[in-house]
């Protein structure tokens, strides 16, 4: 009999211990961090390599670059946040050139992924012919989340709306 | 074998066997199909079995004493609210609940504590096996399903508010019933499982005081039943060291300042590092322990721990800025190349890091990365 109390007061314990264990609080940092691609792919085919990326510039909270190669039909922004809430934002500027004789009108299409949310900073551009324009690109945290996570497939599309 | 032992491993042996295979099924039928298997079973046990225990003499008083304690640990409960907080029961007395919860859970309570009576009398090691099994099984039943467990949260919660009560309350039961009968065992679990559903509000306990308590009563319910009981036959010349209890009074100390710690529902409690952002200062697998935020100054260099979205942060205050009388807090975590993005309000922080215990968070976080897996 005493036997099996000591085994109970024992068990009690050794449960005490699991719980302490498992409900104990832990600190977080949030790290999310996510590659987001801008893309002119659309607007090449029907600008025949006119329209392309020149550059990228101020990045906030982020690395913006173009890729490599002579007429880049591409850009990513590297989002890194140390610690997010939503509502946090990274913008970066991306330089974007018209070599063409004809003035080129782009709109955006914005592929959202599920923590981030990316806009320009218009619906439209029209580029003069042998001109440039900046984009200024946003992107925002739409959810925080417990454990570091990186995220891809958001990004811009560049489409082309006329050409001459 | 005879007769009476066919039906008694028959019945014991389907119960355990129907209530494991619902532990499968979404809760929401769960009670109900439970009820009417084991009334069943019950009618089945009762009429077959002629064989009935002979009862302790201090059965009266032993159901007064789990009735009385009972009560008590639900007024404490209740008062527990009183600095605490209440919130909406969420399981109000409604016909639907009266249907699908009250009645079930009431006939599930009720049937298996006869039929564990009538088996507990057979004398028999593996029937009373079966039985112990059988009563966990329902406890589980009657307040949850494992098919409901879909994150580590609510794992920890099943283990911590549903197995691990029902293996020790189950304790207290199969002693009750053996000595004082099925009636003690109906009222505590009827009072203990019911009053959600007759009262409005519920104390606003943390997950794992209300697991500390549900194991802490069972268990100190059984000592006194059971102390009281082997005073009857002690001999009045044999000394018992007191090392046990000194050791058992220790223990339950140790036990309950570590889940008021964890509970951070008391003035200091307890954090475990996750990160790598405080190295140098604090490490992964450091317990902090802090102080609640009350309005106190907080000065630059002092380490908080505040609130940022869904998440808690333990970091250093780098500059404090004041704009318009609102103080804003940069922090920034010791081994981070940056400050922090914004900043904190005073309404963000949770409270400051009084002390720290190294290594002990580990095992917190060895669950959590096994169940992230």
């Amino acid at each position: 009999m005493k036997n099996r109390r000591t085994l109970i007061v024992v068990f009690m314990l050794v449960a005490c211990m699991c719980i302490g264990v498992g409900f104990a609080a832990i600190s977080q940092t949030l790290n999310i961090a996510g590659t987001g691609s801008i893309s002119a792919s659309a607007a090449e085919d029907l600008f025949d390599g006119q329209v392309y990326f020149t550059g990228a510039k101020d990045p906030v909270n982020c690395t913006a670059d173009i890729a490599a190669g002579e007429k880049p039909d591409s850009a990513t922004i590297t989002i890194t946040n140390t610690l997010g809430v939503v509502g946090d934002q990274a913008t970066a500027t991306f330089t974007i050139t018209n070599e063409g004789n004809a003035d080129a009108t782009i709109a955006i299409r914005a592929t959202n992924s599920e923590h981030f949310s990316i806009t320009s900073d218009a619906a439209t551009y029209t580029i003069t012919a042998d001109g440039s324009v900046d984009v200024k690109v946003t992107v925002t945290l739409l959810d925080t989340v417990e454990v570091d996570l990186t995220e891809s497939g958001f990004g811009l599309e560049l489409i082309a709306t006329s050409a001459t | 074998m005879n007769r009476d032992k066919k039906i008694l491993y028959f019945v014991s042996s389907l119960i355990t066997v129907v209530l494991l295979s619902l532990q499968f099924v979404p809760s929401s039928h769960i009670r109900i199909v439970s009820a009417i298997v084991i009334l069943a079973l019950c009618i089945i046990t009762v009429r077959s079995v002629r064989k009935r225990a002979i009862y302790s003499k201090n059965k009266d008083m032993a159901f007064l004493i789990v009735g009385v304690g009972t009560l008590l640990y639900l007024v404490l409960y209740y008062l527990s609210g009183l600095s605490l907080g209440f919130y909406k029961s969420p399981t109000p007395l409604t016909l639907n609940s009266l249907l699908t919860c009250i009645l079930p859970i009431s006939v599930i309570i009720i049937t298996v504590e006869i039929v564990r009576g009538v088996l507990r009398a057979q004398n028999s090691k593996l029937v009373d096996i079966l039985s112990y099994v059988g009563g966990v099984l329902s406890e589980i039943v009657i307040f949850g399903s494992a098919a409901d467990v879909e994150s580590f949260n609510q794992f920890m919660d099943f283990v911590g508010l549903i197995i691990f009560p029902a293996l020790i309350s189950n304790v207290l039961f199969h002693y009750v019933s053996k000595l004082y009968g099925f009636m003690p065992n109906i009222v505590y679990r009827l009072l203990i499982t019911l009053y959600p559903y007759f009262i409005f509000a519920v104390p606003d306990v943390a997950d794992s005081l209300q697991a500390f308590s549900k194991i802490i009563v069972p268990v100190a319910l059984y000592l006194f039943l059971h102390t009281l009981y082997e005073r009857k036959v002690r001999y009045a010349s044999r000394k018992e060291s007191k090392l046990p209890i000194i050791g058992l009074v220790l223990s339950l100390l140790l036990m309950t300042s570590t889940i008021m710690l964890i509970s951070g529902q008391f003035r200091f409690s307890a954090l475990v590092i996750a990160t790598e952002s405080m190295s140098g200062e604090l490490e992964v697998g450091d317990v902090v322990i802090f102080e609640e935020y009350d309005d106190q100054i907080i000065k630059e260099g002092q380490v908080i721990v505040f609130k940022k979205g869904n998440i808690r942060v333990v970091h250093r205050v780098v500059d404090i800025e004041n704009y318009g009388g609102e103080r804003r807090y940069i922090t920034k975590g010791d081994s981070n190349k940056d400050e922090d993005i914004g900043y904190i309000l005073d309404t963000d922080i949770i409270g400051v890091t009084s002390f720290k215990i190294p290594y002990i968070g580990h095992p917190t976080l060895w669950v959590r990365d096994i169940f992230s897996k």
